[in-house]
């Protein structure tokens, strides 16, 4: 009976990998050889919408000043405009920066400072930031991102569009040549970027609003009752709750935007289980409304189904290899056919856990890499390590519902020196 | 004034290492731009495919007795070495067969103290993959020892049996190797024939590199023991395959990329 279910797990596994294999290869020889869609970057329309741009910080000196001078440097009318930077408790030279910003700017920079009495986190930053809010429409940058001249107005004339009820924009690795990660996470940026969420555009899919280079309505958010502060994928989050609300995610990967890439595999791993654990949380809360809704096709069901359970993947890889270890000590696995579910398993492997080598690779050579289409190989040690700490996510994620406990934010840490940055105007 | 905005423009782009007779293109913005459909690429993809897969299951048999007569003599110290027949639902082929080597209580007791010091050493790896590799392989390393330590004569495998799997699994590589190969080469804007070569030379490594491994896996186990065959099969076995297979689909994708960059004729822009 034991070896029953290990045998019956690997053809589950299998079949979950196939169904996998065959979405990437759609997604590449779309995004290859298809008709692109456009972003909305083109249309004129004189008569732009107020925006409010809300970027949350804790612990930001290192950053908060390049943001906010690309920011002030955007084309985007000022007198349509506010930037609201939040201060989430910091106890670092953050608070000063933000206040001697506001100062120099007082017409455009409102600052929002939180103490320790409020619920830390992105979620309830940002729920704070959109109450003083005045604006239409919300555009979010996290704090280590450099915006470009003309993003905010790219990624804002998307909601011209009366479907459209989020936006999300091309995240642009900054730090690539720091080291082998930094040039790890720029090779799974384009596949993930100009392949996935690309294809996903072009087949009327869902992509993914990403929490950053990106925007909502704000009626919308309001709508919802604001984020959920015990979620930590607030974006993924919004992206269905968007999509159950009948309206739809644009993604524009014209509008780009550079951001510092973790340059330490201590904050690589942090980064990766926070993600697993936030989307886990919204794919055991959103995974029946989101089949249920009257609002979505059966495509976008579809793709919403394997968009929420993406990070159920990696723990499902990773009792793979211990069910092929016990059946190989049962001596169970001879058959052939245990042979090819443990190929399928490697060819996955290779893969990638969350886009197969060549979507990678594809998404790199439409970017105009070259040499750094080298690496590829090299994305086997990343598939370890994502596999681990994306399973380490989802069992956080399970503890979450079991105890139902407050889950902790852990930012990002980051690297620069806080110094000048002129790299993106 | 006309001939100083040329020069200008020549100036420009000569610090983009473009080559005379290249400024007219402008390459499109990256957002859009894709390559261009060829419409036999499915019939391409099968001509890509079908022959080797033709080809393997007709030879396969063939391709693992010349492996297995090849390691024979890489084993001249084990006389009683034998070639004995085996089969799966595909074809009938020959093994070697050989008495392997168990491994003593006192050996695997070492192991298994040697790979737990080695489990408590790996936290000081700094590099998170390569700690996580560590670990994986001496975990193995550390439940092949507990096995053998406690029930050596329940270990399912001797080397022929080994080798039943061991070839199984490569059928099974040699048959993914063309599928694979050909699908992610396929997209790229490059002549038939030269991804039919790579699909034919990736499958060759494939081979070649079997006979070695298989070879190296023999010599363990009869001079390690079998403690380590679990190790070998789930750490070296079918995932290095995968990764020689994207070494060629990078190298391949790589050079092409730095040769078409800049010729329109292979890029289209959104339609």
């Amino acid at each position: 009976m034991g070896v029953l279910i290990l045998r019956i797990y690997l053809v589950v596994l299998t079949v979950v990998i196939s169904l996998y294999a065959i979405r990437h290869f759609i997604f590449s020889f779309n995004r290859v050889f298809g008709e692109q869609k456009l972003g909305y970057q083109d249309v004129l329309d004189s008569d732009l919408p107020t925006v409010s741009v809300l970027i949350p910080m804790h612990n930001e000196e290192k950053v908060a000043g390049n943001v906010l001078n690309a920011l002030l440097n955007v084309d985007y009318p000022h007198e349509k405009l506010e930037i609201i930077p939040i201060d989430d408790n910091s106890s670092d030279g953050t608070r000063k920066i933000l206040e001697s910003y506001a100062e120099k700017y007082p017409n455009l920079i409102h600052p929002v400072f939180r103490d320790s009495s409020a619920v830390r986190g992105k979620p309830s930053s940002l729920n704070d930031a959109i109450k003083v809010a005045n604006d239409e429409i919300i555009i979010v940058f996290d704090a280590d991102y450099i915006p470009s001249k003309g993003l905010v107005r790219d990624l804002v004339v998307s909601f011209l569009d009366p479907e459209i009820g989020a936006v999300m924009g091309r995240v642009i690795p900054l730090n690539v040549s720091k080291n082998f990660l930094t040039r790890f996470i720029e090779l799974e940026r384009s596949g993930g970027y100009q392949v996935d969420q690309q294809a996903r555009y072009n087949l009327g899919l869902i992509p993914q609003y990403g929490g950053t280079v990106g925007g909502f309505r704000r009626e919308l958010i309001l709508k919802f009752g604001g984020f959920d502060p015990k979620v930590l994928a607030e974006d993924t989050e919004l992206t269905i709750r968007t999509y159950v609300s009948h309206k739809k995610v644009a993604y524009m990967n014209r509008a780009e935007c550079y951001e510092e890439s973790p340059e330490t595999w201590d904050a690589r791993a942090r980064q990766i289980r926070r993600w697993s654990r936030g989307h886990n949380q919204v794919m055991f809360k959103y995974l029946l409304p989101l089949i249920k809704s009257p609002f979505l096709s059966v495509k976008e069901k579809v793709d919403g189904v394997f968009l929420l359970c993406i990070y159920l993947v990696p723990p499902l890889i990773l009792f793979g290899p211990i069910d092929s270890i016990i059946l190989f000590f049962l001596g169970e696995i001879q058959i052939l056919r245990g042979a090819l579910v443990f190929l399928l398993l490697s060819a996955y492997t290779t893969f990638g856990l969350f886009a197969p080598f060549y979507e990678i690779g594809l998404g790199a050579f439409l970017d105009g890499g070259t040499y750094r289409l080298f690496l590829l190989p090299f994305l086997l040690f990343n598939f370890f390590f994502n596999m681990w700490y994306s399973s380490l996510g989802f069992f956080d994620s399970i503890l979450d519902i079991i105890t139902k406990r407050n889950p902790t934010w852990h930012k990002t840490q980051r690297f620069r020196n806080g110094g000048d940055l002129d790299c993106c105007s | 004034m006309k001939e100083c905005i040329v020069t200008q423009f020549r100036e420009y782009y000569n610090n983009f290492n473009v080559k005379p007779g290249e400024e007219k293109f402008i390459p499109y913005h990256r957002a859009y731009r894709k390559l261009v459909y060829n419409k036999r690429f499915f019939p391409y993809l099968v001509l890509l495919i079908f022959p080797f897969e033709v080809l393997i299951l007709l030879f396969s048999n063939r391709i693992i007795l010349k492996i297995c007569e090849l390691t024979k003599l890489t084993l001249s110290n084990y006389p009683n070495a034998l070639l004995v027949k085996s089969s799966n639902f595909l074809t009938d082929f020959y093994v070697l067969d050989l008495p392997g080597k168990y491994p003593s209580y006192l050996f695997s007791l070492v192991t298994f103290i040697v790979s737990t010091i080695g489990i408590v050493l790996s936290k000081f790896i700094k590099s998170k993959p390569v700690k996580l590799w560590t670990i994986y392989a001496l975990l193995l390393i550390l439940v092949s020892s507990i096995f053998f330590m406690f029930f050596p004569s329940k270990f399912p495998y001797n080397i022929k049996t080994f080798s039943e799997l061991y070839f199984n699994t490569e059928i099974g590589i040699w048959l993914f190797v063309p599928i694979i190969v050909a699908l992610s080469l396929e997209f790229a804007p490059s002549h038939f024939l030269i991804k039919f070569f790579i699909v034919f030379l990736v499958l060759i490594y494939s081979i070649v590199f079997g006979f070695f491994r298989y070879a190296f896996f023999l010599y363990v186990i009869l001079n390690l023991s079998y403690l380590f065959l679990p190790v070998l099969y789930f750490v070296f076995g079918p995932i290095l395959d995968f990764t020689y297979i994207v070494g060629f689909f990078s190298l391949f994708l790589g050079i092409l990329s730095n040769k078409i960059q800049k010729d329109k004729r292979f890029w289209r822009w959104v339609y």
